[in-house]
């Protein structure tokens, strides 16, 4: 463990003895270095698992929060409303311009009623945009994530845009799921009550209606979303209710679920797997390892802890 | 080893005043096998200097606002596993004994005779018992700079005492173990005879 095991003795201290003694000075440096000082092997994995028991340490003390968990202490545990509003402005000139946003951390869930008491339930790790102005002159809102809309009946078309698609409704009640992460692009609407207009962002000419009990997906490279299927409206909002549905979901998409739900990172060694197609059920409270547990069996992968969550490999 | 430049400790201190947790584990990572060498030299007990060691990242983390970059990072977490040691050995002064623990090593490095180079594994043997004997403060600012690779500011910072001093200590360890060698020296030539 001596780092410079051969190595001369620094200037500073050289320079302190006269030039006919600095030889020496440098062989009894070098001998002093040579002996092996009892310093223990410690392997990568001891100094990870030295290192997450820091972590609980600081977690369990309450030291070791970001800015984001702070706002999750805030919000009740898989609770009713949050409003995350953030942008304070210097100028109240610029006040209105600037939209307002709401943020569920990862491994949280919120709900937040807008002003014009529309209701939207939000997955973790989703974001909400809408105007300051929503409900004067628009009711137009802004996804990346996952949501369940519960529109409320109002004059002007409630619309939700998200990742270059739109949904546009009155009053009903639907899922949303669009991430920008999924490998895809791919945004999912299923609606559990009245009917909805779904169309790429300004092509609404390409719409699909959908009514109780139908979805339609999606992504970029598609000129027009699918012909509404039949689906059971519990699965696709299955998140409302802490379960997990994946129907013939590609794994990198599972995964990203299971991070966001579960407040972690997973990382996906295995090459060329990201979109292998995996179907399965899970009740509420399923046990993040059992799920990674089941994966693996099925994928013939294994997985292991890291500092920060998980990795799986082949 | 990784030996970090003062420029790469002081970015990092910023950066853990300002909260960011990939930081702080990877100032870990890199600091945690050699502040637990450190800390057995003074417990001669791995647990216990592993306690030492993550009890003081705790710390760190705890008072990180309270962290000043430009001061050296690396001599504030030497400073504090070595408060945190010589309270120990205050408070539990047994484990001064030196335990099996020790004794292992002494086997291992005594082994290691047998089947290498007889003569220099001895001389080294022989500069770790001359060093260990050492007057403690001595030998603290010698091991410091020698194996800990801290310069004289960061061993007085460390130490709380003036760098003069420190040099003071460092020269008078280096002149000490000059002596013994001299001595050894002579004393093979004349056995050889």
């Amino acid at each position: 463990m001596n780092k410079h095991p051969y190595g001369y003795a620094p200037d500073h201290i050289i320079s302190e003895f006269d030039e006919d003694l600095r030889n020496e000075i440098n062989e009894i440096w070098q001998l002093a270095g040579s002996y092996e000082r009892i310093v223990p092997e410690i392997s990568s994995n001891e100094v990870e698992s030295a290192l997450t028991d820091i972590h609980a340490r600081l977690e369990i003390s309450g030291e070791l929060v970001s800015a984001g968990d702070k706002i999750a202490g805030w919000i009740q545990h898989y609770s009713r409303v949050l409003v995350a509003a953030i942008a304070l402005i210097a100028l109240t000139t610029f006040f209105f311009f600037v939209p307002k946003t709401a943020v569920v951390p990862y491994g949280e869930m919120g709900a937040l009623e807008l002003p014009d008491g529309t209701v939207v339930e939000l997955n973790s790790g989703s974001t909400l945009i809408y105007s300051r102005l929503y409900r004067f002159t628009n009711r137009t809102t802004k996804l990346n994530g996952e949501a369940f809309f519960t529109v409320a009946d109002h004059g002007h078309p409630f619309i939700v845009q998200a990742n270059g698609v739109s949904v546009e409704v009155t009053g009903t009640r639907f899922n949303v799921r669009s991430w920008t992460d999924d490998p895809s692009g791919e945004t999912v609407v299923s609606v559990a009550e009245g009917e909805v207009l779904f169309y790429p962002v300004l092509k609404r000419e390409q719409h699909v209606v959908l009514t109780a009990g139908e979805s339609s997906r999606w992504s970029p490279q598609l000129d027009q979303p699918s012909e509404p299927e039949t689906l059971v409206i519990e699965d696709a909002a299955a998140w409302r209710e802490h379960r997990f549905v994946f129907r013939n979901q590609a794994l990198g998409s599972i995964l990203h679920d299971l991070e966001r739900r579960f407040d972690t990172t997973i990382e996906l060694e295995a090459t060329g797997i990201e979109n292998s197609p995996l179907t399965a059920y899970y009740s509420q409270q399923v046990h993040l390892e059992s799920v990674l547990d089941d994966i693996c069996t099925v994928k013939g992968l294994r997985y292991t802890r890291t500092t920060t969550g998980y990795r799986i490999y082949r | 080893m990784n030996q970090l430049t003062d420029e790469q400790i002081e970015a990092i201190a910023g950066k853990i005043k300002r909260s960011d947790k990939k930081a702080f584990d990877n100032f870990f990572r890199l600091m945690y096998p050699q502040l637990t060498g450190f800390a057995m030299g003074y417990l001669r007990d791995k647990n216990l200097a592993y306690d030492i060691v993550q009890d003081s990242f705790v710390i760190l983390w705890q008072k990180r606002t309270g962290i000043e970059p430009e001061k050296s990072l690396r001599s504030y977490m030497y400073r504090t596993v070595r408060n945190r040691c010589l309270n120990e050995l205050r408070n539990h002064s047994k484990v001064t004994v030196s335990s099996e623990l020790a004794e292992n090593v002494m086997m291992t490095v005594e082994m290691k005779n047998e089947d290498g180079n007889v003569d220099k594994d001895s001389l080294i043997n022989r500069f770790r018992e001359w060093i260990t004997a050492l007057p403690e403060r001595q030998r603290e600012a010698f091991e410091l700079s020698r194996y800990e690779g801290l310069n004289h500011e960061e061993i007085a910072d460390v130490m709380n005492i003036s760098a003069k001093t420190v040099n003071n200590h460092i020269v008078a360890a280096i002149n000490q173990l000059r002596e013994n060698y001299k001595q050894f020296k002579h004393e093979t030539s004349t056995s050889d005879e």
